[in-house]
């Protein structure tokens, strides 16, 4: 039997499932095939960081739709309980960057203060902490002795990203949308009224087609004949056992997970596909993360693991309708659990052909094209 | 300084200290890494100590343990004790001692990790006072600690008679052995016995064995479901199903025992190809005769491999280090099938008898068949009904039902809970184990601390 759907969406990670729990809260009819898991992927190995604060300076809308996106996780995460039944466990937790000595406390400051200024009247929420409000602020942690402050944040949080993933999964299915796991997209073929899915289970109709399948909308945009500017950046994170409640708020690199582990990492390698895991690399993670609090030296690490992140080659989202065709989009972001709430909120409509909002207006594909 | 060998060998049991030997006197570089203190292995758990151990080993196993060790000593290989390997990678692998890690490299590395108990969840196995029938072995070899009567033994396996033996010799009281190996074993296995009397000495010793265990008196109960561990925060009762009875027995301890398993951490980790066997169900890594696994550079060896015991485990060693010594080119061709020519036939006389013995210890129809609410995962305190509720939710791959219920996220990374959690998915989902795919397991294998890795000494 052949599927039929309003909308197939292709990638059932975070974007892909956040899009598809918004055009399901629409009644709209939703279809997320995703293939065989493998772990790598960008939405099974992040840290669940909803981070706002000291990035993406001289790109004003990019900064308005990160914060835009964190003020909505407070319902989704109640609404996402309700239709779903699952806690994405979501902390309004802060954000907290250390800085080890004067140096990188002066450039975090005047990075601050540019966004500041680029903000003009609106206002730009981080601050600046010295060590001693840094050390009022979490107050069981003894930094060691190179910290010199840090930059704060009220409006970044945190979530369990795989408790995200499920839950968005989840929600759309009690919504009447529909979840086709374990299934791997073959072909893709543009009928009269919409597109012709072959999968290795079957074919799948759909009257609009939305390509969220991460790097993998390098493979299936080739269907089109276009390629998406979006590399994977290697990420390594490192995860301790668990500690007692004395990191309400996440250290940009040093994360406090609800159930008490530690994820330490923040590498970014441009390596292609490569996920081997390198120790050497965590070798100064490990002494950065200690300068900043010596304690962490006597924990265990329990399990080390390296994923690809899909980044657009300016590190911003792409949203856009793939080049002569009305009804197929395609949808990356690096920040997909940041910006889950917003991409819920805002993106089915422009799947249903609406004109996507002012903020979001500048990601478009063709932002490549002219450099 | 880099510290560079020709081989090393994980493992010090008897696969890997042959191994180990064969190579070195072959004339190569051979260092071997290896977590206990003393070399042996579990089988031959503190053999050449002072320890009382040796009392539980026959005066013939005693003295080909003995055998293994000084051959070892001998042979010039570089000896790491109380070793812990965190990270194995096709040219090397981080090790720890002392709270110190480093590198290690070697053109080819051999991994002789032996063999573990197929861990099978049931009610009340966290209980205190449950444990493996083959930890409470060690513990009484390497320690002297002797569990505490009254004891049920329970499960399917030739360890079971060799444990209550031991149980016999230190006069610790046994209130019952549970048999719960299927009757329909017994045929299936004696169609294999033709070939298993090229080793009558093994049969007989098998024979013995049972023979002993009969005479030690304790009360046998056969084809028993449904073992339940009782007890609040301590074991006090072990109750089961018999001849379609429920009954319980008094106990202080509670020794199971399913069979035994290849570890196979290292060599998933290593992404090497993986074999599933589906009498003993377990997976195993492809190797040929030599031992050389789908990776170039690595070999794996022994028990590690497939659960053959020991004999086959010395011979496999054995085979190994002159293929290793062929390939670096310090044994010639002629020279080499001289060498193989006897272990091959050694080793095919100790293959022999395990068709029978695999199919008569095979693990149970029913073996995972567990109620909802038994605890799977113990690290992360997961359930067999968490997992089954995954599943209906789409989850169909055990990496996938990883994320969504936390079962093998835990420090063992899935070495408890792995074989539950990947025969639960297959029966729920009425399929074969080898299609719901095997947990990824990532470095370290062993917890290794955050000080460590910072002190870790690179090459920058």
């Amino acid at each position: 039997m052949r599927q039929n759907f309003d909308v197939l969406i292709v990638g059932g990670g975070v974007t892909g499932a956040a899009v598809g729990y918004g055009l399901a809260k629409k009644g709209i009819s939703v279809g997320v095939v995703d293939a065989t898991p493998s772990v790598d992927r960008a939405s099974r190995s992040n840290m669940g960081l909803i981070w706002c604060q000291s990035k993406a300076l001289g790109n004003r809308n990019y900064v308005e739709w990160c914060f835009s996106s964190s003020k909505l996780f407070k319902s989704l995460a109640s609404e996402l309980k309700k239709t779903s039944g699952i806690d994405i466990e979501y902390t309004e937790s802060g954000g907290l960057i250390p800085c080890l000595g004067e140096e990188e406390f002066t450039k975090r400051s005047d990075y601050l203060d540019a966004l500041r200024k680029e903000a003009g009247e609106k206002g730009y929420p981080g601050t600046m902490l010295t060590r001693d409000e840094l050390q009022a602020k979490l107050p069981n942690i003894t930094f060691g002795t190179n910290v010199t402050g840090a930059t704060w944040c009220a409006e970044d949080g945190l979530v369990e990203p795989l408790k995200l993933m499920f839950a968005l999964r989840h929600g759309m299915e009690h919504l009447g949308g529909t979840l086709i796991p374990n299934t791997n997209v073959i072909d893709i073929a543009k009928t009269e009224s919409g597109y012709l899915i072959t999968t290795d289970d079957g074919e799948i109709e759909c009257t609009r087609l939305v390509l969220a399948a991460g790097l993998g909308n390098r493979q299936l945009a080739g269907k089109f004949n276009v390629t998406v500017p979006v590399v994977p950046n290697k990420g390594q994170v490192f995860l301790t056992e668990r500690v007692p409640d004395i990191l309400p708020s996440p250290l940009l690199g040093i994360t406090r997970t609800r159930g008490g582990t530690i994820m330490i990492g923040f590498e970014h390698e441009y390596v292609g596909t490569d996920t081997s895991l390198h120790t050497e690399k965590f070798c100064h993670v490990a002494k950065w993360a200690t300068d900043i609090w010596p304690a962490l030296a006597d924990l265990r690490i329990i399990r080390t693991w390296s994923c690809l992140r899909v980044w657009p080659k300016d590190g911003f989202p792409i949203y856009d309708k793939i080049p002569g065709h009305e009804n197929a989009f395609i949808l990356n972001a690096h920040s997909a659990v940041t910006l889950a709430a917003v991409h819920i909120a805002e993106l089915p409509d422009f799947i249903m052909g609406k004109e996507i909002c002012k903020t979001a207006a500048d990601f478009t594909l063709s932002r490549f094209d002219e450099k | 300084m880099q510290e560079q060998y020709d081989v090393l060998v994980i493992g010090a049991g008897p696969a890997g200290l042959s191994a180990a030997s064969t190579a070195a006197e072959n004339g190569l570089d051979v260092i071997l890494l290896d977590e206990q203190d003393s070399p042996g292995g579990q089988i031959y758990r503190s053999v050449s100590g002072k320890k009382s151990y040796s009392r539980f080993l026959s005066k013939e196993d005693r003295n080909d343990g003995l055998n293994l060790v000084d051959r070892f000593t001998k042979s010039g290989a570089v000896y790491l004790p109380k070793t812990t390997v965190w990270d194995v990678s096709h040219d090397g692998v981080l090790c720890s001692s002392d709270g110190e890690s480093r590198e290690i490299k070697a053109q080819y590395i051999m991994v002789a990790t032996g063999a573990m108990e197929r861990p099978v969840p049931f009610k009340g196995w966290t209980t205190p006072g449950v444990m493996s029938a083959g930890s409470a072995d060690l513990l009484y070899k390497s320690s002297g600690i002797v569990p505490h009567g009254p004891v049920v033994l329970a499960g399917n396996g030739p360890l079971i008679p060799l444990v209550a033996n031991h149980l016999n010799e230190l006069g610790v009281e046994i209130a019952g052995i549970l048999n719960t190996s299927p009757f329909q074993n017994k045929p299936k296995s004696m169609l294999r016995i033709p070939l298993a009397i090229a080793d009558i000495p093994f049969l007989f010793k098998g024979l013995k064995m049972m023979g002993a265990m009969f005479l030690g008196g304790a009360k046998q109960y056969h084809n028993v479901t449904e073992i339940e561990a009782k007890g609040n925060g301590q074991l006090n009762q072990v109750s089961f199903v018999h001849r379609g009875q429920h009954k319980t027995l008094n106990a202080a301890t509670l020794l199971v025992h399913e069979g035994m398993l290849p570890r196979t951490h290292i060599t998933r980790m290593l992404n090497l190809e993986h074999k599933w066997d589906r009498v003993q169900r377990y997976w195993y890594a492809k190797t040929d005769t030599f031992g050389r696994s789908s990776n170039n550079a690595i070999y794996v060896v022994g028990d590690g491999q497939k659960v053959h015991g020991v004999n086959a485990a010395t011979a496999k060693g054995e085979l190994a280090g002159i293929d290793v010594a062929r390939r670096l080119n310090v044994l010639c061709e002629s020279a080499a099938q001289l060498q193989i020519a006897p272990v091959k036939r050694r080793l095919y006389k100790a293959l022999a008898p395990r068709g029978f013995v695999d199919a008569f210890f095979a693990p149970r129809k029913n073996l995972f068949t567990m109620v909802d609410e038994v605890v799977v995962c113990r690290c992360e305190g997961v359930t067999a009904g968490d997992i089954r509720q995954a599943i209906k939710e789409g989850c169909h791959d055990v990496n996938e039902i990883k994320l969504r219920t936390r079962c093998g996220m835990g420090p063992c990374q899935g070495r408890m809970c792995g074989s539950a959690l990947a025969e639960i998915t297959a029966a729920t989902l009425q399929t074969e184990v080898p299609n719901v795919g095997a947990l990824h397991i990532r470095p370290p294998i062993r917890p290794v601390t955050v000080r460590e890795l910072r002190d870790f000494p690179s090459a920058t």
